[in-house]
Formats: C-alpha cells, sequence, structure tokens
C-alpha cells in the first residue's frame, strides 16, 4: 500500500472518530444541560419572605430549627442529619429520647446563636434549615458558605407547621409519609373541634399565655388555644419584632384583658422555670384577675424552639380539656399523648417519659 | 448674668425642680387601663379611708397601688441616679465624655445578675448579685488604678479593661446557661420598668437616695474638685478622701439603678450637659437640677412608651430619643459645652 493511500485511509478514520467524538460530545452537552435543568431544584420562600433555591433532593441536612430536627426524626431520615444546633444538641429532652445517638452529632451554633461556618463547611451541607428568629443568619451563611438556607417555621400556626413538614417530605423523598402524618394530625384536629363544637365568643375563656421565661412575654399568636375552644386575649397585638410571634406587654395590659386563664410555658425543667404558677397565684398586682380569683393558672407545654408536632397535638388536646372539661371528660391526655407520639416517632411511652423529665404534673390534674 | 436674665434663669431652674412633681400624678394616670381621674382621686382616697371607695373596681387600687406607683417611683429614682452619677463623674474627671457606666459598672452588674440566674436560680433575686459585682467592678478599677486613679486617662483605661474582662465572663456565664435562662437574662439586660414592684423599690431606693443625700451635700466641693488637684489641695480640700467619696456615692446609686432595671444607656450623659447648657457649671446647681431633669425624662420616656405602643419598648430607646434633640437643640442654640 503506498504512503498516500495510507494517508487517505487514515484521514477518513481520524474523521469518523472525529464525528463520533462530536456526536458524544453533543449527547453529554445536550444530557448534561438536562441533568443541570434536573438539578435546578426548585425555589420556595422563607419565613422571611427571602426566596431561596432548594435543590430537588437533599442528602445531607443541617438543621438550625428544632421544629425541623424533630420533623426530620418523624418523617424517618434523622440518618440525613449531618450536624444540629446549640439546643438540639444540649438541651432538648425530647431529642435526647428520640434519637440519643444523635446528641454526638456536631454541633454548630453556640448559645449566643454564633455558628461555627468552618465546621459547616465541612459538613458540606446540600441544605441549612434556621429558624427566621435569628434575622441575620440565614444570608450570613448563604452568602459566605453558598450553601442554600431557609429560614421556616410553623410561626404558632398548625398549617405553617404541616406546610414545613410537606416541604421537608418533598425535599427528603418522604411525601407520603408527610401526607400520613399531616392527615393524621388535622384528623385529630378536627375530632377535637367536633367535639368542643360551635362556639360563640363568649363561650371561649379569654386566655393569656406568660411565655419565655417571663410573665409579660406573649405570643400574639397560639393557634392549640384557639382550636381548643379558648381566645387568646393578645391575638390583636403585632409581634414586637419581623420572624417571631412574641411580644412584650405591661402588667396593666394584664389587668385589662382580665383573662378567665392563665398558661404559663412549661416546657422546662421546674428548676429552670423562671415564671411559676405558684409565683402568679400569690402576685398581689394580679390579685384582682379573674384567673387568679378562681385558681385557674396552669402550665402547658407551649413553645420550646418552636413546636414538636406531636406535642402541639397533645397539648391542643389537653388544652381542649382545660377550657371545656365537661366535653372530655373521659379523655386520657396520657393515654392519648403516648398514642400521638408513637404514631409520629414510632415508639411507645415516649409522652410518658418525657413528661417524667418535664415533671409535667399538670397534665394529670384536669 | 443681668437682673431679667437672672430672674429668668431661677424661674427655669424652679420650673425643673418641680416638673417631676408634676410628671408624677400625669404617669399616674397613665397607663393601658383606662381610669378616669375622678376614679384615680377616688382610689388614691379609698387607701386613707378604704370604706369611701367600695364601689370601685377591685383593679382600680391595684393597678394605681401595686403597678403604677411603684413604676413611677422607680422611673424616678432611676433617671434622678444616673443623671446625678454622670454629672458627678464629669466633674470629677474633668471630662465632659464620662459617663456613668465608664468605671465598669454595667458590665459587673449584667455578670452579676447572669451569675445569679444560672447557678443560684430564681430563690435569690439577679439584683443582689447584679448590686454585689457592680460594686466589685468598681472596686477594681480603682485598686488597679492605685494611686493612679487621679490620671484620669489611667482610671479611664483601667475602667475600659475590667469592663472588657466582666463582658468575657459574662460571655462564659451565657455558655454554661440553659436557654430558658439566657431568655431571663436578655430580657433584663434590655432595660425595663415593666415589671417594677415594690419589692424593686425597697432594695434600690434607700440606696438611691443614700447616695443622692450624699452627692447632694458634696456638690459645692465638686466645683473645687473640677479644678485642677493643687488648686484644690490650696483650698484645703482632701482630694484623695473626697474623690472616693463621690465614686463610692455615684457606684451606689448607679449599680442600685443598673441592677434593678438593667442598662439604660445615654442618660447620665444627656442630661448634665443639658443642665450645664441651660444653667451653667456650677454644680451647686447641676447636682440637684440633674436630678429633676433626668427623673423628668425617665418618666417622660416611660409614659410615651406606656401612652403610644401596644407593647414594651426598652425605656433606654425612648430616654435617647427624648433626650437627644433636645440636646442637640441647646447644643445649636448655645454653641458651647459646659463643664
Amino acid at each position: 500500500m503506498n504512503s498516500r493511500l495510507r494517508n487517505r485511509q487514515l484521514g477518513h478514520r481520524a474523521r469518523r472518530w472525529g464525528t463520533l467524538i462530536w456526536v458524544i460530545l453533543g449527547l453529554i452537552a445536550v444530557l448534561g444541560a438536562g441533568a443541570f435543568s434536573l438539578n435546578q431544584g426548585r425555589t420556595i420562600q422563607d419565613n422571611l419572605h427571602r426566596t431561596v433555591k432548594v435543590p430537588p433532593r437533599v442528602d445531607r441536612i443541617l438543621s438550625l430549627q428544632p421544629e425541623i430536627t424533630r420533623i426530620l426524626v418523624a418523617l424517618g431520615v434523622k440518618d440525613r442529619m449531618v450536624g444540629v444546633d446549640y439546643f438540639i444538641g444540649r438541651e432538648d429532652h425530647l431529642f435526647k429520647i428520640l434519637y440519643p445517638e444523635g446528641t454526638g452529632l456536631p454541633v454548630v451554633s453556640k448559645p449566643d446563636e454564633s455558628m461555627n461556618k468552618e465546621l459547616i463547611l465541612r459538613l458540606a451541607p446540600d441544605i441549612i434549615f434556621a429558624s427566621p428568629t435569628d434575622i441575620q443568619v440565614p444570608d450570613s451563611i448563604e452568602r459566605s458558605l453558598e450553601i442554600p438556607v431557609a429560614a421556616l417555621a410553623s410561626m404558632g400556626t398548625f398549617d405553617g407547621l404541616l406546610e414545613e413538614m410537606k416541604l421537608i417530605g418533598t425535599l427528603t423523598g418522604r411525601e407520603d409519609k408527610a401526607r400520613e402524618l399531616e392527615s393524621y394530625f388535622r384528623e385529630k384536629i378536627r375530632v377535637i373541634e367536633e367535639s368542643i363544637g360551635p362556639l360563640s365568643v363568649e363561650d371561649r375563656p379569654a386566655v393569656y399565655l406568660s411565655f419565655w421565661s417571663s410573665l409579660v412575654r406573649t405570643p400574639v399568636f397560639y393557634e392549640p388555644v384557639q382550636a381548643a375552644g379558648g381566645r387568646n386575649v393578645a391575638d390583636r397585638l403585632l409581634p414586637s419584632r419581623s420572624g417571631t410571634v412574641g411580644t412584650i406587654i405591661n402588667i396593666e395590659q394584664i389587668l385589662k384583658w382580665d383573662p378567665e386563664v392563665i398558661l404559663v410555658q412549661g416546657s422546662f425543667l421546674p428548676v429552670e422555670r423562671q415564671v411559676t404558677v405558684g409565683e402568679i397565684r400569690n402576685d398581689k398586682r394580679l390579685a384582682s384577675v379573674k384567673a387568679v380569683k378562681t385558681d385557674r393558672v396552669y402550665y402547658t407545654l407551649g413553645f420550646w424552639y418552636w413546636w414538636d408536632p406531636a406535642g402541639v397535638l397533645t397539648e391542643t388536646l389537653y388544652l381542649a380539656k382545660l377550657f371545656h372539661p365537661e366535653k372530655f371528660r373521659g379523655a386520657d391526655i396520657e393515654k392519648e399523648g403516648n398514642a400521638i407520639y408513637e404514631v409520629f416517632y414510632g415508639r411507645p411511652g415516649i409522652f410518658t417519659k418525657l413528661m417524667g423529665i418535664l415533671g409535667f404534673n399538670e397534665w394529670k390534674k384536669p | 448674668m443681668s437682673g431679667k436674665n437672672h430672674s429668668r434663669a431661677k424661674g427655669l431652674a424652679l420650673f425643673f425642680l418641680v416638673l417631676p412633681f408634676f410628671l408624677f400624678f400625669v404617669s399616674l394616670s397613665v397607663g393601658t387601663y383606662e381610669i378616669s381621674p375622678r376614679g384615680l382621686l377616688r382610689t388614691a382616697l379609698s387607701i386613707v379611708s378604704p370604706a369611701s371607695g367600695q364601689d370601685l373596681p377591685a383593679a382600680y387600687r391595684d393597678i394605681l397601688v401595686r403597678i403604677r406607683l411603684p413604676r413611677v417611683l422607680l422611673a424616678m429614682a432611676v433617671g434622678a441616679a444616673l443623671s446625678v452619677s454622670g454629672a458627678s463623674l464629669q466633674a470629677l474627671f474633668k471630662n465632659p465624655l464620662v459617663n456613668e457606666y465608664i468605671l465598669g459598672i454595667s458590665s459587673g452588674a449584667a455578670f452579676g445578675a447572669a451569675l445569679s440566674l444560672v447557678f443560684l436560680g430564681r430563690a435569690f433575686p439577679p439584683q443582689v448579685a447584679g448590686f454585689v459585682f457592680a460594686v466589685v467592678a468598681v472596686g477594681a478599677v480603682l485598686l488597679i488604678s492605685g494611686k493612679a486613679e487621679s490620671h484620669f486617662i489611667s482610671l479611664l483605661l483601667t475602667g475600659i479593661i475590667v469592663t472588657a474582662f466582666f463582658s468575657a465572663l459574662l460571655s462564659l456565664v451565657e455558655f454554661f446557661a440553659s436557654p430558658y435562662v439566657l431568655q431571663a437574662l436578655f430580657f433584663w439586660l434590655m432595660g425595663s420598668l415593666s415589671l417594677a414592684s415594690w419589692r424593686d423599690l425597697y432594695i434600690s431606693l434607700p440606696l438611691v437616695a443614700i447616695g443622692l443625700a450624699v452627692l447632694y451635700l458634696l456638690r459645692w466641693r465638686l466645683n473645687v474638685l473640677s479644678m485642677s488637684d493643687e488648686e484644690a489641695r490650696s483650698l484645703g480640700v482632701n482630694v484623695r478622701r473626697e474623690k472616693i467619696v463621690v465614686i463610692a456615692s455615684t457606684t451606689l446609686i448607679t449599680a442600685a439603678a443598673t441592677s434593678i432595671v438593667g442598662i439604660i444607656g445615654w442618660l447620665g450623659f444627656i442630661v448634665p450637659h443639658l443642665v450645664r447648657m441651660m444653667f451653667g457649671a456650677d454644680n451647686r446647681r447641676v447636682v440637684p437640677l440633674s436630678a429633676a431633669v433626668g427623673a423628668s425624662l425617665m418618666l417622660i420616656a416611660d409614659d410615651i412608651i406606656r401612652r403610644v405602643s401596644s407593647f414594651e419598648i426598652p425605656v433606654g430607646i425612648f430616654t435617647s430619643l427624648v433626650g437627644i434633640p433636645i440636646f442637640l437643640f441647646l447644643l445649636k442654640k448655645t454653641r458651647k459645652v459646659w463643664l
């Protein structure tokens, strides 16, 4: 074979290969673009009205928001958590019961709510969930680490809580579980509301909530009170700042509202309670308030760094029995609580154990 | 000063001295709970003669006696204490930039309150530890600066260092605190009169009264102390002893006020300047007038909070919002800062 023919054959082969390579490259480009568009995920609006691009599926999750951490456990994806916040890591009694190994996860925040960004970077989460109460945290992390941060919380509403659960379900591929829990939650609330029946404003006891370790700090919205047939006297107020549902009032305002029931946040160990039922009952400044005169001052669970879905459901039932005892005479809060916790977290006896730790004797009184 | 100006200044001084007493009664009628002036008067009379107010709602008496009265008295005491403290320290250090917290009182009080809340629990009032550590902070400043306390820069630097030290200790305590205790601590640090009670007054009022009385009696000596030490000595004043008495008294009243209501900034800086701009730098006038203007400003700020907002705003914000525009107006008008 002469050299000219050989060169021509080589040229043909090279062109064929070249064409093939271009086709392969083209395919890669098309598939790559498709894959890229598949990986675009979606955008959500968080509770700080920020638009956050979230990946369609997340395998490595960092939750700085206890409510979301509890939802992750309820949805059965606790093993995807790569780290926890300070409160969950050190203080949350429920988390210790639900996922004892989880307390060994890296803790990325400090009591003053500052973050260890180097640790976060090392943990390489696909997404971070933060609380809207820490207004600067989401933007600060997103700007410096380029990891999507969604500031989400129930904000004291059941819909907010269930939306959160649905979103986390979608992101973790646990939509069915989220739907199942949502249906269970809504059904329980429906049964409670049906048992209470239609109520006029006068039939609803006026309720004042003393939360966040102070007599004068109160939530401006707390749906368990409404769902349980009560009326939060602070409902018409505005929160004192964005990202929260709390405000600070003065004692005179409590006298003006003259609530029939006062509820004190009791989701702390008794020794940590800064406001106690006994103190309120003996506070001479409140002596003329109906709730004090009729001795209707109780502990309730309240927020504990937002909610635990099983806890708030049990709390609603407890409050319904407190406000309308005649309609819930047979309700065994402890038994119901254990059943609710089992649906959410898959283990019996959690509620009894939690009550024991937190000294929630109130639940047994009504 | 011409005779006309002199009598006008006297009239103005009298007005400011009477103002807190007038505001005291106005403040008792301000609040979320609407009580008519007649209702208030009858409630007040019913305290003397219980039979006269039997038809009044029970809440009236609780509001007037247990809520408004202690709050108004505490506002007056705190306003007077912080302002007189600022005025005395500015005169003592011959420096118009000094405020009542310069010797580490605020960080000492915050640390003490935090320590008490975290480790001693609710059984022990945080105000007591707040007061004790405020005094400890000032003691540390004086001890470290030693004989150099006559030199302002040395004392100032020591104050800054001690403040930083107690701030670091506060952070350390916060680290060990449970989130619930932290919530209570942050609420206290914001500075508020919303939880004022007679118990607070029983603790703070005697201390503030003693400190104010001492500073009032020493007011003419503050004039001497604001001269150079040599001049003061030549006038027969025991400079070291007098300075210690002034610092002890200002510490006493500032610590008593801060440990009860938290940290209220700017009052001790703004009020003495306002008084000097209006009445000159003679401390015989500055001390009592600072007490009166400070008490009035605090009452006005607290009345605004209770009137305009459905929620409690930290009172320090309003003392600044009310005081700073007046300060700027007077600064522009008089074009001078007295010392």
